[in-house]
């Protein structure tokens, strides 16, 4: 790809109507999909033979997981870029990530354990998985503190995208956790994508769910992200004709 | 029996269904929250005086 291509982005004004532009696309097509797992998961997909209708909470508790990672590893990038290119672009985006990622990393602890209440007969464990995804929400937490307490902008970027780039660290011992210790949470369903664990039937849904939350991510990121953009360049003249 | 009936996990199953749909659309109302008041700061500020 030609590298020119994405350091054009990296430019406000053009990030900016990037942004825009993406935006309604992500969201509908994110919602479109969504709704047609979430579908797909409550009425069309079979019941467990154990754990009966109690393991369609996965089809919300699964994505969320996933996205709680997945946009932490996106901030973590966007941060490495925000430094080494000293990318005003890169750091608004990392701003805009952590409360989402905060939000999904509640989500998927919270639907873990409703999950876990009627199946495991209680609703927390310190266990290894539970633990990390737990930790995870706090360098969320830390992330938006430390940047909401240091007043100058530029510090504050730097100092969060510091603990973000560290946090990165958090992410493989979340992933690989249920396979290095004894966990009460299972392991892995579907990421040993040769054989996954599920039915065909009961898979579809939850892939589409997967995708859904990630596109739908990537377009209250465009908009979040632009709005932090407007903010960081209101002097600017290309703001003016915004 | 209805579609919508989860049995003894009702409480559970529509609970976490009701979380994560509230989470994506705090989320993007967040999102666009931020935004609506970046362009009202903008536009006040570029308000002849």
């Amino acid at each position: 790809m030609n590298l020119k291509k994405i350091y054009k982005y990296g430019s406000p004004p053009n990030f900016y109507r990037f942004a825009m532009k993406l935006e309604p696309w992500c969201l509908s097509l994110g919602l479109f999909l969504t709704a047609i797992g979430s579908i797909g998961g409550l009425f069309i997909a079979p019941k467990d033979y154990q754990m009966g209708d109690a393991f369609r909470i996965i089809y919300f508790h699964v994505p969320s997981a996933y996205l709680s990672m997945s946009a932490y590893a996106a901030m973590g990038i966007a941060s490495i870029i925000g430094i080494v290119w000293r990318s005003n672009v890169a750091f608004a985006v990392a701003k805009s990530i952590a409360p989402f990622g905060a939000l999904m990393t509640a989500v998927a602890l919270i639907t873990g354990m409703l999950w876990g209440k009627p199946m495991w007969g209680t609703a927390w464990v310190w266990d290894a998985r539970l633990t990390s995804e737990f930790i995870l929400l706090l360098l969320y937490f830390g992330y938006i503190a430390l940047h909401a307490t240091i007043k100058e902008q530029k510090r504050a970027d730097r100092a969060a995208s510091l603990l973000a780039i560290l946090g990165i660290v958090n992410l493989p011992i979340i992933h690989y956790s249920v396979v290095w210790w004894n966990t009460l949470h299972q392991a892995s369903t579907i990421s040993k994508l040769d054989s996954p664990s599920i039915v065909g039937e009961m898979l579809w849904p939850l892939l589409l769910m997967i995708i859904g939350y990630m596109i739908f991510f990537i377009g209250v990121i465009c908009r979040g992200g632009s709005a932090e953009v407007l903010m960081r360049e209101k002097r600017s003249n290309w703001v003016k004709e915004v | 029996m209805s579609i919508f009936d989860m049995g003894d996990y009702n409480f559970y199953v529509w609970s976490s269904v009701f979380v994560s749909m509230l989470a994506l659309f705090l989320s993007y109302f967040d999102a666009k929250k931020k935004h609506k008041d970046a362009t009202s700061t903008i536009r006040n500020m570029n308000k002849p005086k």
